[in-house]
C-alpha cells in the first residue's frame, strides 16, 4: 500500500527528495494501485497503428492486465476495443489474425463488425431464430477504448477519465512539432523481455549521466557536456548536441523535411509518460511501448521510423543493430535495480540535482498521479 | 441428423461440413449449410441458413446479404 510521507517525501525540492520507496517496485498492491492510477487513468501506449497495416488486421493485447485488441476497420480507422464478446465474456481475439468480415465470437458466434457493432446473434431466440423480443441487444456493441495516434504510437485512455491527448500532451506535441512528418515504420520491429518494473525503464531512459559507464560506444563521440536535460508536463527525458548520421560511403537516410538547421546534430529522446519513450532525429525516429507485466517485469517493444518508405536496407539493419545494442547495455542497469530493491534499507535513494532532474521529474509525476 | 434429414446427400453434406469446419474452411461452410437447407423442413432450414448466414458474415462473404435477406423473409431475422 502507499505511504503518503514517502511521496511527499518524492515532491521535496531534488537536493532533499527521496525516490519512490522499494514497495512501488515490488509490491502487487501497490502495483494494481499504480496501475489503476499511472496505466488505465492515463494517455498509456498500447502499440502502434503499423502493427495493424491493412483494414481488418487485429492484434490482442493485455496491458495493465486488461484485455484489449488493436484493429483497422474497414474505413481504414484504427480503433481500440474490450477484447470481450458481450454475451458471456469470452475472448474475441486471441491471436493476430485478419478479420475478412465481422467479427464472430468463437462461442456462440455473435458477430460485431469492425466498427464495434453488434451485427448478428445467431439462435438468440432458439434454433433458427436470431433475435428474441425480451432481449434488447441494442446497445450492446463492442466496449471501445479511448485512443490516440500520436507518432504512429496508439496511446489508450482506458478508464475514460484522462483529458483529451493533445491537452495533455501539449507541450511535448508543441516542442517536435517540427517532426510531425509521415514515419515510415522499417519492418524490423524487435522487443526485450526485462525482470524489472516498468518504472525503471523509464528512468533509466529519462537521464544521461548513466551513458559515459553504461554505453561507453555512444560516449566516444557523445560526450556528457553535449547532453541536456528535458522536463515538462508529463515528460522528461534528454537531448544530445552531437548526433552523428550513420553512413555507408554516400550513403544515408534522408532527412524528415524542413527541419531547423540545429537538427543537423541535435536529437532528442524522451519518456512521454506513463510508458512510451521516444526518440527523434534528422533522419531516423523510434518509439518504444513497454508493456508491464506485474511488479517486476516489462516488455519493450521497439520500433523505427523512418522519413520515406524504402530506407536503405543495409543502413537501416545497421541502425536497428546499433540501438538493439544500446537498449541491450541498459538491461542489466534496470534489472540490477530492480534486484537492489529488494533491500530493506533502501529508502527510495537520492537524485543528483545536476543530472537527475528528468528522472525526479517522474517520480514526482508518479507521487502526484499517486494523489501525493 | 441434428436437424432431421435422411439420404445419402445429406450424409454427404454431414462429411463435407465435418471436413470444412475441421479446416475452418469458411466459404465452403456457407455453401453446404446452404445447400442442406434446401431439403429441410423450414425449423430446420432457419437453423442452417443461420449457420450459412453467420460463416459469410465472418468471412465477408457477400452471400451474407442473400442469407440475412431470406431468413428475414422467414421471419427469422
Ligand atoms: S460468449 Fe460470445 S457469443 Fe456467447
Ligand atoms: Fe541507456
Amino acid at each position: 500500500m502507499k505511504d503518503i510521507d514517502a511521496l511527499i517525501a518524492v515532491r521535496h525540492p531534488i537536493g532533499r527528495a527521496s525516490g519512490l520507496p522499494n514497495a512501488h517496485y515490488m509490491d502487487v498492491s501497490t502495483f494494481a494501485e499504480e496501475s489503476q492510477a499511472l496505466l488505465l487513468g492515463q494517455w498509456a501506449g498500447l502499440g502502434v497503428a503499423a502493427q495493424v497495416p491493412c483494414p481488418g488486421d487485429a492484434v490482442p493485447i493485455t496491458f495493465a492486465g486488461v484485455p484489449l485488441f488493436l484493429l483497422r476497420d474497414r474505413d481504414g480507422d484504427v480503433r481500440v476495443f474490450q477484447n470481450v464478446c458481450r454475451h458471456r465474456g469470452m475472448i474475441l481475439v486471441s491471436e493476430p489474425t485478419r478479420i475478412e468480415g465481422a467479427i464472430r465470437c468463437p462461442y456462440h458466434s455473435w458477430c460485431y463488425s469492425t466498427q464495434g457493432r453488434l451485427v448478428a446473434t445467431p439462435h438468440v431466440g432458439g434454433p433458427g431464430r436470431n433475435s428474441d423480443p425480451k432481449l434488447d441487444t441494442s446497445d450492446l456493441g463492442l466496449i471501445e477504448v479511448r485512443s490516440h495516434i500520436w507518432r504512429d504510437v496508439v496511446f489508450v485512455n482506458i478508464d475514460g477519465t484522462a483529458p483529451p491527448f493533445e491537452r495533455a500532451n501539449a507541450e511535448v506535441i508543441a516542442r517536435w512539432a517540427e517532426f510531425d512528418a509521415p514515419l515510415h515504420h522499417d519492418g524490423r520491429a524487435f522487443s526485450l523481455d526485462i525482470a524489472c518494473n516498468w518504472k525503471l525503464a523509464v528512468e533509466n531512459y529519462c537521464e544521461s549521466y548513466h551513458l559515459p559507464w553504461v554505453h561507453p560506444g555512444l560516449n566516444a563521440y557523445s560526450r556528457l557536456e553535449d547532453h541536456y536535460p528535458i522536463e515538462g508536463r508529463g515528460h522528461a527525458g534528454q537531448g544530445t548536441e552531437v548526433y552523428r548520421q550513420l553512413t555507408d560511403g554516400p550513403k544515408r537516410f534522408p532527412d524528415f523535411p524542413g527541419l531547423a538547421p540545429k537538427w543537423d546534430t541535435a536529437a532528442e529522446y524522451i519518456a512521454v509518460f506513463p510508458n512510451v519513450l521516444l526518440g527523434t532525429h534528422r533522419d531516423h525516429a523510434f518509439a518504444i511501448v513497454l508493456h508491464p507485466d506485474g511488479p517486476s517485469r516489462t516488455q519493450e517493444h521497439i520500433h523505427i521510423y523512418y522519413a520515406t518508405e524504402q530506407a536503405e536496407p543495409d543502413l537501416a539493419d545497421r541502425n536497428s543493430a546499433q540501438w538493439r545494442g544500446v537498449f541491450e547495455e541498459d538491461v542489466f542497469v534496470v534489472e540490477g535495480m530492480q534486484k537492489g530493491r529488494a533491500a530493506p534499507g533502501f529508502d527510495g535513494g537520492r537524485f543528483s540535482p545536476a543530472m537527475d532532474g528528468p528522472t525526479h521529474a517522474f517520480h514526482m509525476w508518479v507521487a502526484q498521479c499517486l494523489g501525493a | 441428423m441434428p436437424w432431421g434429414l435422411n439420404t445419402a446427400q445429406t450424409a454427404e453434406i454431414e462429411a463435407g461440413l465435418l471436413r470444412a469446419h475441421a479446416h475452418g474452411d469458411t466459404r465452403t461452410l456457407v455453401s453446404l449449410y446452404t445447400e442442406a437447407a434446401t431439403e429441410a423442413p423450414p425449423d430446420a432450414a432457419a437453423f442452417l441458413l443461420t449457420q450459412a448466414w453467420v460463416y459469410a458474415l465472418s468471412a465477408g462473404d457477400p452471400r451474407a446479404k442473400t442469407l440475412s435477406e431470406t431468413l428475414a423473409a422467414m421471419g427469422r431475422a
